[in-house]
């Protein structure tokens, strides 16, 4: 039981990553790290820094969740769940 | 330097080492030493996303657009972050349901209906074919530059060449020869193409190495690093406005809606994330793993576009061939033949993974049900039709390339290369509304995703796809510019007059909402059939059914008579319906054959049984499913069944075992006051003993300690005080023996000395020992005893301390000199009784049933007397108690009290 709260769990922190990523990458926030030419980093302009930046935080945090779940667990979905009514069906 | 035949020998060797891939692949499949088993295959089968658009076509959008190329990858990333979530729940009913392909799933969930099925694969065969032949035309266009290697300003489409010299022919040709070769190799119910997957993960690693290795070459080799080819380019005021969110233009968020309803809907992204998935923890890594390959191969987008802007500051060189142009232009043949290879393996990854799902969309969901129809063809009377399932397939890929390539040859090559992937893409996005919304909303019917595709599907085709045929010259360009027949109103790329959008946001902006908004109100207003609402609660819930595949068996309008059996069975158990089957049999006089079918009157007959057990409207729609011809299966609706009456198990077990719980619980609580109460009588018991212990212990110190300290007392108040010592600890010691005696007789430990008894002796015995004390106070003591009574079994010593404490009680509640005990003894038929009165002051009634606990006169303390140390009662209950017999008490207040003891004959 334990796992599978685990799990959902994992789901909304994922559900989580996804809304970061609706904020990261929305043109309203985008627009504060829009300094065109002149802004840069290193000579890399601060618009493309931040886009590429932000982009690998996201699969970061996404990589971050699912592989500490199945490092945890070391379960997959494939793994019958042990709750009471998915063993009802089995015939 | 870089001869034709070099290329096409490296070509050919390519492709040679795609099919060995392959090859190994399936070898090692068919042995069980499956090469695909790993989340790795699997997030790299899936990058067949990018195709030789994102290999070419990124870098040229972004030549135009800045970071504007990036929402096509941004959204993947999205959707993945929510794989948890959509992408699992996709799988795993695509693996319960052994879905085959998107039309597969979409007429699925929706009754299985022919209709839908047919027209998503219409919609899918109309809206890829122009992205296979972008393919087509990116090698055609990617060998054409290289053949003129070193001169790069030569680019663009070839003029006009000879059919048989067209690369993109051969190239058709090869792709269709792969398909055929592995993507059917025969019929399976999983449709995995093991073979086919490694070639396809292999030709991923091919093209991010290639592209990774230019964007290098490019920001190292070139150029001083990254700073100075973005410093260079910020120098030059047309690149400089590259770098802000401007040139993106206003397209940035449909373009991220659009990619991230594309990734799952293209049907070829269905194909290697649903249908070839092997197993869905992989899912797990690839949804990071995917997005990262994104991530990686978009790295160099940008540098590289700067790169070619800068290297060719005059134009001439198509902003779609700089990957290629730039090694060209460096000298760099060898790398530049790389970048080739990585272009084509982009191209022919998706070629052959479209093809394949697209054939098998074809074949499943077109070809086959309507041959099905045609009753003249006999067709549903052959047992294997997996031949002429696998001929229409390879006819179908056949047909898809070569459509492609006329496509190409046609109108392919007005166009630039983004914009036919985004017209593909749109198309594509027609089915998310009917998907996701299959998916999470039971309510959704066949006839409003009919609606809604088929409206989103009319939008797209009059806002994107004859656009693009009048931009080819198919139609006049005034379709474009002033609206069909001069009517401004419906411009396809300003619709009813909206405009400031790209023409791909406008396109989806009105497909979208035509498409949600007939599904969504068509769905409301409707009423689904039964299957329907089958096969939507299977989808939506499939979490909460069992993961064992049930398969729908194919039911040919009638049922075997096991078969209605055993539904009945489980409705009614087995002795009543055998009752049922029985009586039924009787009464037709006929003995029922278990593999027959069963007639109508049969059927009809257990229906109405059924109708008593689980109700008419039940009974109908399961016996109508036994009867049904095609659509869902019995076991299907079992499951949902069995499912409903199991939960209503389960909880009806929950309630038991919480009324059981609650019943423990007081069981619980009633110990544990019991526990609180006991430990409350033994500190009662020990702060009285205690309390007992200290009275006499005091005045024997007390009168020592006179002793002591004045020497010169007389004598005789010297004897008195001696004898008051003495009398003390006598009362002491009786205390102490007391306690112990009770504590002894209440753990059991005391020792008996078992013998037949005499019970007049040992009264007469403590009569007599007691007797001085009765003297004392003057009380007069009637012994009234019958001879030749029966001996009783007993303890000698403790039956004279039993009478002696009774005695010794009547005479501390005697008054004296008129005090009287009387002591009668009866036989009874199984023992004898025998009681002490006296006439004191009697025992109130409610005193009366604590007076045999331990210090209960302590406790009460109403009767002053010093000597009672509470202990006498409990010891003669615990002494009489042991020897099987009963003390009780009678008394009214006033009248004195009368003890009664009863003890059992001794056993002869």
């Amino acid at each position: 039981m334990a796992r599978m709260r685990d799990q959902n769990r994992d789901g909304e922190r994922l559900g989580a990553v996804f809304l970061l990523g609706l904020v990261l990458f929305n043109p309203l926030l985008i627009q504060i790290f829009d300094g065109g030419a002149d802004v840069a980093v290193f000579g890399v302009p601060l618009l493309y820094l931040y886009l590429f930046v932000g982009w690998a935080v996201l699969i970061g945090l996404m990589a971050v969740v699912t592989e500490r779940t199945s490092a945890d667990a070391g379960t997959t979905w494939e793994t019958r769940s042990t709750h009471p009514e998915d063993q009802l069906v089995e015939r | 330097m870089l001869p034709g035949w070099l290329i096409v020998v490296a070509s050919f060797g390519y492709v040679s080492l795609l099919f060995a891939i392959a090859y190994y692949g399936d070898r090692r499949a068919d042995s069980g030493r499956t090469l695909v088993a790993s989340p790795y295959i699997y997030a790299l089968s899936i990058a067949v996303y990018c195709t030789a658009w994102t290999f070419y076509g990124s870098v040229g959008r972004a030549a135009s657009s800045g970071v504007g190329f990036l929402p096509i990858y941004l959204g993947p990333t999205l959707t993945f972050a929510l794989g948890w979530i959509v992408l699992r729940k996709i799988i795993r009913i695509s693996k319960v349901h052994h879905i085959t392909s998107i039309a597969d799933f979409i007429s699925s969930r929706y009754g299985k209906s022919h209709l839908l099925g047919g027209l998503v694969t219409i919609i899918a065969v109309v809206g890829i074919m122009p992205y296979i032949s972008l393919q087509l035309k990116a090698v055609s266009a990617s060998f054409t530059v290289l053949l003129h290697y070193p001169d790069v300003t030569l680019s663009g489409g070839p003029a006009r060449m000879p059919l048989f010299g067209d690369t993109a022919l051969w190239v058709a040709v090869l792709m269709a020869v792969f398909s055929i070769l592995f993507g059917t190799r025969h019929i399976d119910a999983t449709e995995h193409h093991e073979g086919l997957v490694a070639a396809i993960a292999f030709e991923s690693v091919v093209k991010l190495i290639a592209f990774i290795s230019v964007g290098l070459f490019v920001s190292f080799g070139v150029f001083d690093g990254l700073g100075d080819l973005f410093g260079q380019a910020a120098a030059v005021p047309e690149l400089a406005r590259l770098m802000t969110m401007d040139a993106a233009g206003t397209d940035w968020v449909p373009l991220t809606l659009l990619a991230m309803l594309a990734i799952m809907c293209l049907p070829r992204q269905f194909q290697v994330t649903v249908v070839e998935n092997v197993d869905e923890s992989h899912v797990n890594k690839a949804i990071w793993l995917f997005p990262l390959y994104l991530f990686l191969i978009n790295l160099f987008v940008l540098p590289i576009a700067f790169g070619g802007l800068l290297r060719f500051p005059e134009g001439g060189v198509d902003a779609d061939t700089f990957v290629l142009a730039l090694p060209m232009a460096e000298q760099r043949p060898g790398l530049a033949l790389f970048v080739f290879i990585g272009g084509l393996s982009a191209a022919t990854g998706m070629t052959i993974v479209a093809t394949v799902a697209l054939s098998t969309m074809i074949c499943n969901d077109l070809v086959m049900p309507a041959l099905l129809r045609f009753a003249w063809l006999h067709l549903a009377e052959h047992k294997d039709l997996s031949r002429l399932l696998l001929g229409i397939r390879r006819a179908a890929i056949g047909f898809i390339l070569l459509f492609g390539y006329l496509y190409f040859r046609l109108i392919g090559e007005s166009y630039a290369l983004v914009s036919i992937g985004l017209v593909s893409f749109a198309a594509a996005a027609q089915f998310a509304p009917a998907i996701l919304g299959g998916m999470y909303w039971k309510g959704a019917s066949r006839r409003g995703a009919v609606t809604g595709i088929s409206a989103g599907f009319l939008v797209w085709t009059y806002t994107l796809l004859l656009p693009s045929f009048a931009r080819s010259g198919w139609l006049p360009e005034t379709f474009i510019d002033n609206g069909p027949f001069g009517i401004e109103f419906l411009k396809p790329y300003a619709l009813f007059g909206l405009h400031g959008l790209g023409h791909i946001s406008h396109a989806l902006f009105w497909c979208l909402l035509a498409n949600v908004g007939a599904y969504i109100s068509v769905s409301l207003v409707d009423r689904q059939s039964i299957i329907e609402r089958i096969q939507a609660t299977l989808f939506v819930e499939v979490f909460r059914q069992t993961s064992a595949g049930t398969h729908s068996g194919l039911w040919q309008g009638t049922v075997a008579v096991t078969d209605l059996r055993a539904m009945a069975e489980r409705f009614l158990g087995r002795q009543r319906t055998d009752e049922v089957f029985g009586e039924y049999a009787h009464r037709r006089g006929l003995t029922l054959v278990s593999t027959a079918n069963a007639d109508g009157e049969l059927v009809q007959f257990v229906e109405r049984r059924l109708a008593g057990a689980i109700g008419a409207a039940s009974a109908r729609v399961m016996v109508a499913s036994t009867l049904k011809g095609e659509g869902v299966g019995l076991e299907e609706i079992m499951q949902i069944l069995d499912e409903t009456s199991q939960v209503l198990e389960y909880s009806r077990q929950l309630e038991q075992k919480s009324k059981e719980l609650e019943h423990a619980s007081s069981e619980l609580k009633a110990a544990n006051e019991r526990l609180t109460e006991l430990d409350q009588l033994k500190d009662d018991f020990l702060s009285t003993v205690t309390h007992e212990l200290r009275t006499p212990l005091t005045s024997i110190r007390s009168f020592s300690e006179i002793l002591h300290d004045t020497p010169d007392l007389d004598l005789s108040e010297r004897q008195h005080f001696l004898s008051i010592i003495i009398r003390e600890s006598e009362r002491l010691t009786r205390l102490i023996n007391q306690v112990l005696d009770l504590t002894k007789i209440e753990r059991g430990k005391m020792e008996w000395q078992m013998s037949d008894v005499d019970l007049c002796e040992v009264i007469d015995h403590a009569v007599s020992s007691l007797h001085h004390l009765f003297e004392e106070k003057s009380i007069t003591v009637d012994v009234n005893l019958a001879a030749d009574i029966p001996p009783i079994r007993g303890d000698r010593d403790q039956l004279i301390q039993l009478a002696i404490n009774l005695l010794s009680n009547a005479e501390k509640f005697c008054p004296c000199d008129t005090g009287r005990v009387t002591i009668d003894l009866e036989t009874g038929a199984t023992g004898l009784t025998v009681s002490f009165a006296d006439n004191g002051p009697g025992i109130p009634l409610q005193e009366q049933e604590h007076i045999f606990e331990k210090f209960h006169q302590a406790r009460s303390e109403n009767t002053g007397n010093p000597m009672g140390s509470g202990l006498g009662l409990a010891i003669c209950r615990g002494i009489v108690e042991h020897l099987g017999g009963r003390i009780w008490v009678q008394s009214e207040p006033g009248n004195g009290a009368t003890f009664f003891v009863n003890i059992p004959y001794a056993r002869v």
